[in-house]
């Protein structure tokens, strides 16, 4: 019963454990350090093969001699975690060369059959170092780290230090370019050159010292991933330690010091003891200082362009809206996005022109870049939010990038049009039940514009308060009126008395008519009155003569000098006299009364008729 | 003979040139080349004769030219040509406004009203105009007393008369303030960017002789002038509105 069990679910385990192989792939691994004249192999691996593996040539490298394999090599490796089980295999065919001479070989692409199915390596390459100069012929030079111990130098047992010179283990910083522009991209890095690899860890006790530039420090990994170099005619080994893209912010001489790294070497001797001789490892501790190098920083041309970005490298731009319609207190967005290779994390941001109707939040400003060979490749995305307040056509405005592309040493102006928006009514924030109203608000005032042509002839300036002639005028404006007055009143005078003599007969004739009439109403006082009027108004009038010069003498001579007869002045002066005197005399009668109005009539006739 | 027909040729030739220098200056001026079309205004100035107007493009381009100085003395000699052009005053506010120096005038409230109407409704000849239409109603009513025998017509010409009388004594005045403000040679404006004036007619010898520091565009009057010496022609002594007075060396000023 329990055996049964067990085996159930032993199977149901390994039923359960059940899982497809892992992928079929096939790489190759190339040489590390192949020097020329010296035997090197390649490494074609078939992981995980779900079937047989058909037989298959080494590649034919230029300028190597084949000279065996495949040597094959099996490994397979299963793990359960949690129940799963994951396990993996390769074959390694492991083919042998003789490198006949210095350069580079490169490795075309290898296809192996795998249970039928083709798989196919990827092409690449790797350097032949040249021979090293008048040393033999040395052995096992291959992949690995480990070498045997040179002849020669051959420290006793006991000592357990031993020499490491400066030629053996040394360290360098690379630069990129020796001479660039401010804020163009170099890469530095920090390698490690030992002679024999014999290298067992290191560590930074210093770190490098980049004054005066912006670090992008490239992750590296934690083992030395060794390969091989001829630096003055010696092969080395050589592993980069220290990866970084540097910025520098200022022209000029940069010195870059790569800090102190203590290195843990060790060796390996043969001891020989009492009965055998054994291997024995010895280690030790060398400060290595990386040799400083000095970076030449061209200032960037003069003038800079207004409005530039301060971006050193090649780059695209561009802005979009989102959406197309815009409405009143919602928020829409521009997004600006720059796009390439060179210093993407130390632009500024862009300053977009909004319209002052417009509220603008904040932009938020996301990068991300990765390096790219000796650079940073990458995109920054500048998002603007904004909120229109108001209902109009506006206009974003335009903002071109500028930015200085070191390889053609020219300020590069990429346009971005701006954006014509139309805003719509939105949503009110605070529903009102008024239609809401805005202040017109005055964004900048500026002098008036120029009045064109004007090329009216001008004159000095000359006030008429000032001329002579103005100040004249006024004496002879007062002189003319003065003269005109007099001549007009003195013609007037002149036409009054003309008119008085002219109306004289008909006057004293209406006065008469009623005289005759106070007469026939035997009213005798007044009558004698009013006729004593009439004639000396008549003789007023006719003569010129004013009341108070109206005497008899007067009278009779200007009657005289009008040429009247001396009975007529008689008879004028007998009226005048009657009048008078019956003013003063009781008893009238009507028969004197009617005699002297037929008298005044006729003298008055007469003397019209003159 | 042939010398006069050319002079006179000449003299037809020079209001056309003048013409093509205001195009000229007109379009430097809208291709921002402010310099230049400061330069060809002056010459205009200077063949066409001044006029509001080109005095006025004149302050225009100096102002744009970032001349502020010059170009508040421009928009002041505009203002004597066409004392009442909103345009004018216009600008010459807006570039006073960024004055560096602020005076607070001490001049009384008469005098004020009285130089600011002078210069009202067109100026100093508008009032000269006003005044003798004035006289002549006055010369009318004089008629209308003598002439008239209606006693209310007499009347009415008698005091209508005596006002307008007095009203054409006032224009006059008015008439006459006016003409001898935009005369005056004695008002100036600093040109130079600051200025330090002095206590005594000289370079101040140390800090005990300086009296104060101007800016561009703060005006002055000129009082009196004494020759000076070497770079500086002549000292002036000159009072600020608020009735101070220093000495100035007449290359930081430019009279209207």
């Amino acid at each position: 019963m329990t055996r049964t069990k067990l085996t159930t679910l032993f199977i149901a385990f390994l039923l359960g454990c059940l899982h497809l192989m892992a992928q079929t792939s096939v790489e190759v691994s190339l040489p590390r350090r192949a020097v020329a004249g010296q035997r090197f192999t390649l490494t074609v691996t078939v992981n995980n093969p779900d079937g047989r593996v058909a037989d298959f040539r080494g590649p034919d490298l230029e300028g190597c001699t084949f000279r065996g394999g495949p040597g094959v090599s099996s490994s397979s490796y299963t793990q359960i975690i949690n129940g799963r089980m994951q396990s993996s295999s390769s074959t390694g065919y492991t083919f042998s060369y003789v490198a006949d001479r210095e350069g580079i070989v490169q490795v075309p692409a290898i296809t192996v059959q795998v249970n039928g199915k083709s798989y196919t390596t990827r092409a690449g390459q790797f350097e032949v170092m040249p021979a090293p100069a008048g040393s033999a012929q040395q052995t096992s030079m291959g992949g690995s780290g480990s070498s045997q111990q040179q002849s020669g130098a051959r420290p006793s047992g006991s000592g357990r230090d031993f020499a490491v010179g400066a030629s053996d283990l040394f360290m360098r910083v690379h630069l990129s370019s020796a001479s660039v522009y401010e804020q163009q991209a170099v890469e530095c890095s920090i390698k490690l050159y030992s002679s024999n690899g014999q290298v067992s860890a290191l560590s930074a006790t210093a770190i490098p010292n980049f004054d005066g530039c912006l670090i992008e420090t490239i992750g590296m990994p934690n083992t030395l991933d060794w390969h091989s170099e001829n630096v003055n005619g010696q092969n080395y080994y050589t592993a980069t330690v220290y990866r970084a893209i540097l910025y520098p912010q200022r022209s000029g001489q940069i010195k870059l010091t790569g800090g102190e790294y203590t290195i843990r070497v060790y060796r390996q001797i043969l001891v020989q003891d009492f009965f055998m001789t054994r291997p024995e490892m010895q280690e030790k501790d060398v400060k290595v200082n990386p040799s400083a190098v000095t970076l030449n920083v061209k200032a960037l041309p003069e003038p800079r362009p207004a409005g530039f970005s301060g971006a050193v490298g090649n780059f695209t731009a561009s802005a979009r809206l989102v959406g197309n319609s815009f409405k009143t207190n919602e928020a829409s967005s521009l997004i600006y996005t720059v796009e390439g290779t060179g210093n993407i994390k130390f632009l500024t941001d862009p300053t977009i022109d909004f319209p002052s109707e417009f509220e603008v939040y904040d932009p938020s400003v996301s990068s991300s870049a990765k390096v790219s060979g000796a650079n940073m490749t990458g995109t920054q995305t500048t998002e603007f939010t904004f909120v229109p307040q108001s209902v109009g056509k506006f206009r974003i405005g335009a903002h071109d990038f500028i930015y200085f592309n070191p390889s053609t040493g020219k300020y590069v102006t990429v346009p971005i049009d701006g954006y014509e928006i139309d805003v719509e009514k939105g949503a009110d924030v605070a529903p009102s039940s008024s239609v809401s109203k805005n202040d017109i608000v005055t964004k900048n005032t500026d002098i008036h514009h120029i009045k064109p042509d004007a090329n009216r002839p001008g004159s000095p300036l000359s006030p008429i308060a000032h001329s002579t002639l103005y100040w004249l005028l006024y004496p002879l404006l007062a002189i003319a009126l003065s003269a005109l007055l007099y001549r007009v009143i003195k013609r007037r005078g002149a036409d009054l008395s003309e008119r008085r003599f002219n109306k004289a007969g008909k006057v004293a004739r209406q006065r008469l008519n009623k005289a005759g009439k106070l007469l026939k109403a035997s009213q005798y006082e007044p009558f004698y009155e009013e006729l004593l009027r009439a004639m000396l108004a008549y003789m007023s009038d006719k003569f010129g003569l004013p009341a108070s010069q109206l005497n008899r003498d007067n009278i009779s001579a200007s009657l005289a000098a009008r040429g009247a007869s001396d009975t007529l002045i008689a008879a004028v002066i007998d009226i005048i006299n009657e009048c008078e005197m019956a003013r003063y005399t009781p008893g009238l009668t009507s028969e004197n009364a009617d005699k002297v109005f037929d008298s005044a009539r006729d003298c008055i006739n007469n003397i019209e008729n003159l | 003979m042939i010398l006069r027909k050319l002079i006179i040729l000449l003299l037809g030739l020079l209001p056309l040139m003048g013409q093509a220098q205001v195009h000229e200056a007109d379009s430097a001026y809208m291709a921002d080349d402010y310099l230049t079309a400061a330069k060809l205004y002056q010459q205009a100035i200077d063949s066409l004769g001044p006029s509001a107007e080109r005095y006025y493009n004149l302050g225009n381009a100096y102002y744009r030219a970032g001349l502020h100085g010059m170009a508040i003395v421009s928009y002041e000699r505009a203002l004597r040509h066409a004392p009442s052009n909103s345009d004018i005053k216009d600008n010459l506010e807006f570039v006073q406004a960024q004055n560096t120096d602020r005076i607070t005038p001490t001049s009384s409230l008469i005098s004020d009203a009285l130089n600011s109407l002078a210069m009202k409704c067109g100026g100093p000849d508008f009032w000269a105009i006003f005044a003798m239409l004035t006289f002549i109603l006055a010369l009318s009513g004089a008629a209308i007393y003598f002439l008239m025998e209606d006693v209310a017509w007499r009347k009415a010409g008698f005091f209508g008369g005596i006002v307008m009388l007095l009203l054409c004594i006032g224009s006059n005045l008015l008439a006459w303030r006016g003409a001898q403000l935009i005369t005056s040679h004695n008002r100036a404006i600093v040109v130079a960017p600051s200025v330090i004036l002095s206590t005594t007619p000289r370079e101040p010898k140390d800090r005990t002789e300086e009296a104060m520091l101007l800016h561009e565009g703060t005006p002055v009057e000129i009082l009196d002038s004494i020759p000076g010496t070497g770079s500086v022609p002549y000292w002036y002594d000159v009072q600020l509105d608020d009735n101070r007075r220093a000495w100035a060396p007449s290359p930081a000023l430019e009279r209207l």
